[in-house]
């Protein structure tokens, strides 16, 4: 089973807000013109406003559109509640995304449709009657997706052998999630003109056209064998990007960009228990790059050595800074190799105390004396597969 | 004005005062909570006289803060 909650962030605007209900509501990254519509609720979408739209964009179609920028807190605190709710149904529940949960409901008994019905009301009676979300069920996760896409908003769709074929017949290629504007046209120049012809063509036929493992894949995952649910193998970099609303124009406020997002992908190295052995950095605006990139062969164990590591190399500049992005590679386990005198092992020691100080008492408790005068980066959230 | 059920343990704000006037929460229409660091704070999304607040309670101090006020309008 797949669930996905319905415009997710525009919904839970909706519902905390109940004067926004039955208005046309965006929620986007920045509230000016150039700001990303990150959701429309169901009200804008009607209109023709669709995650990706500029606001400049959206309110030239609807003049009375309300945006709002995102409120993280709450859309966690919702991921979470509906997880607590999915978990009292099956115990295998995967977070997909921060609007998306696969549910495993092997071994479960019982009838499916009636238990999404049951998820939907408990929904409803937990964070109120305005969070709707869309089910399918499928033998799947991709054809749960499918299911879960054939009625939007507050589906309750399945897909089974009784009704594949028709369902297959009625959808186009690119509704198959995975299927963009350009395989589905290296297909239909195979012949493969819908779903139901995909699923026909054999597995010979669909090696010469893919001519990639995926051909298996889609062979399979068409069937309603289970690909998709793999875990993911361990990472091999990580990276943070980050869009300012207000340019950087000195290297203080700069170093200040960096050391947070330092401390992200530094927390994601963690939580893998890895290190890092390379750093790489980027700031960029009009007419204006910064970047460099280092190894150190003893490895990076955190945020706060990675800083430490580029700070010092980070230049004086003019200019404007709009983009900025950190990138760490060549991860290994955590060695907490030492130096001969003992300095490595010390900052080790100070920061990982740091660390958890900050989580203690809150972000910010303890910072490097080097961004002193500083702002934060606020806290912002991944639209992609959860890692 | 807040309303403790100490058999839930469940807490809900049942009037503001905002600019010298009162208002009498109608709907909560959500409430969540979140930590800064190891401090908990409540967050309860309330509409009360035609108005939107949120406010946030400090569980260590029991304050309560008028985080936004809104009129549900575009700006």
């Amino acid at each position: 089973m797949l669930l996905d909650i319905n415009s997710c962030f525009a919904t839970i605007e909706q519902q905390a807000n109940p004067l926004l209900r039955g208005k046309e509501v965006v929620v986007a990254a920045y509230s000016n013109d150039n700001g990303c519509i990150l959701a429309a609720s169901k009200e804008a979408k009607k209109m023709g406003i669709k995650t990706g739209f500029k606001i400049g964009e959206a309110r030239k179609i609807c003049p009375k559109l309300i945006i709002m920028t995102p409120d993280v807190e709450k859309y966690r605190f919702v991921n979470e509640e509906i997880k607590k709710i999915l978990l009292t149904f099956s115990p295998k529940v995967s977070t997909k995304s921060i609007d998306e949960f696969a549910i495993d409901f092997e071994g479960v008994e019982g009838d499916l449709k009636e238990t999404g019905l049951r998820i939907k009301r408990e929904i409803n009676e937990t964070l109120g009657d305005w969070m709707t979300v869309s089910i399918g069920i499928g033998a799947n996760i991709f054809l749960a997706k499918v299911a879960s896409n054939l009625k939007k908003p507050d589906g309750l769709e399945e897909i089974n052998e009784g009704n594949f074929e028709e369902i297959y017949k009625k959808l186009k290629l690119t509704d198959l999630h995975g299927i963009n504007t350009k395989t589905a046209y290296k297909l239909q120049v195979n012949g493969i003109m819908s779903p139901l012809d995909f699923y026909k063509g054999s597995r010979m036929e669909l090696r010469s056209i893919f001519k990639s493992v995926n051909a298996d894949y889609w062979y399979f995952r068409l069937r309603g064998f289970e690909i998709d649910a793999k875990e993911r193998p361990t990472k091999k970099s990580f990276s943070a990007i980050y869009s300012l609303k207000t340019p950087v124009k000195n290297r203080q406020e700069l170093a200040v960009i960096f050391y947070q997002l330092c401390l992200k992908v530094g927390r994601r190295c963690d939580r893998q228990k890895m290190e890092a052995k390379g750093i790489m950095w980027w700031g960029g605006g009009k007419n204006i790059n910064v970047s460099g990139k280092l190894r150190k062969e003893g490895g990076m164990i955190n945020g706060w050595e990675m800083f430490a590591n580029i700070y010092p190399k980070i230049p004086e500049f003019s200019g404007e800074i709009r983009k900025v992005v950190i990138a760490i590679y060549d991860l290994r386990p955590k060695s907490y190799q030492g130096d001969f005198f003992g300095g490595r092992q010390k900052l080790i020691k100070k920061t990982e105390v740091a660390e958890l100080l900050n989580i203690k008492f809150g972000e910010g408790t303890i910072f490097p004396g080097t961004i002193l005068a500083s702002k934060r980066v606020p806290d912002f959230i991944g639209f992609g597969q959860l890692k | 004005m807040m309303d403790f059920n100490h058999y839930q343990n469940k807490i809900k704000p049942i009037q503001i005062q905002w600019n010298n006037r009162d208002f009498r929460v109608e709907e909560v229409g959500m409430h969540h909570h979140f930590h800064q660091g190891n401090k908990l704070f409540h967050t309860f999304s309330v509409t009360a006289g035609g108005m939107f607040f949120k406010l946030v309670l400090d569980t260590e101090n029991l304050f309560w803060k008028l985080e936004e006020v809104a009129d549900g309008l575009p700006e």
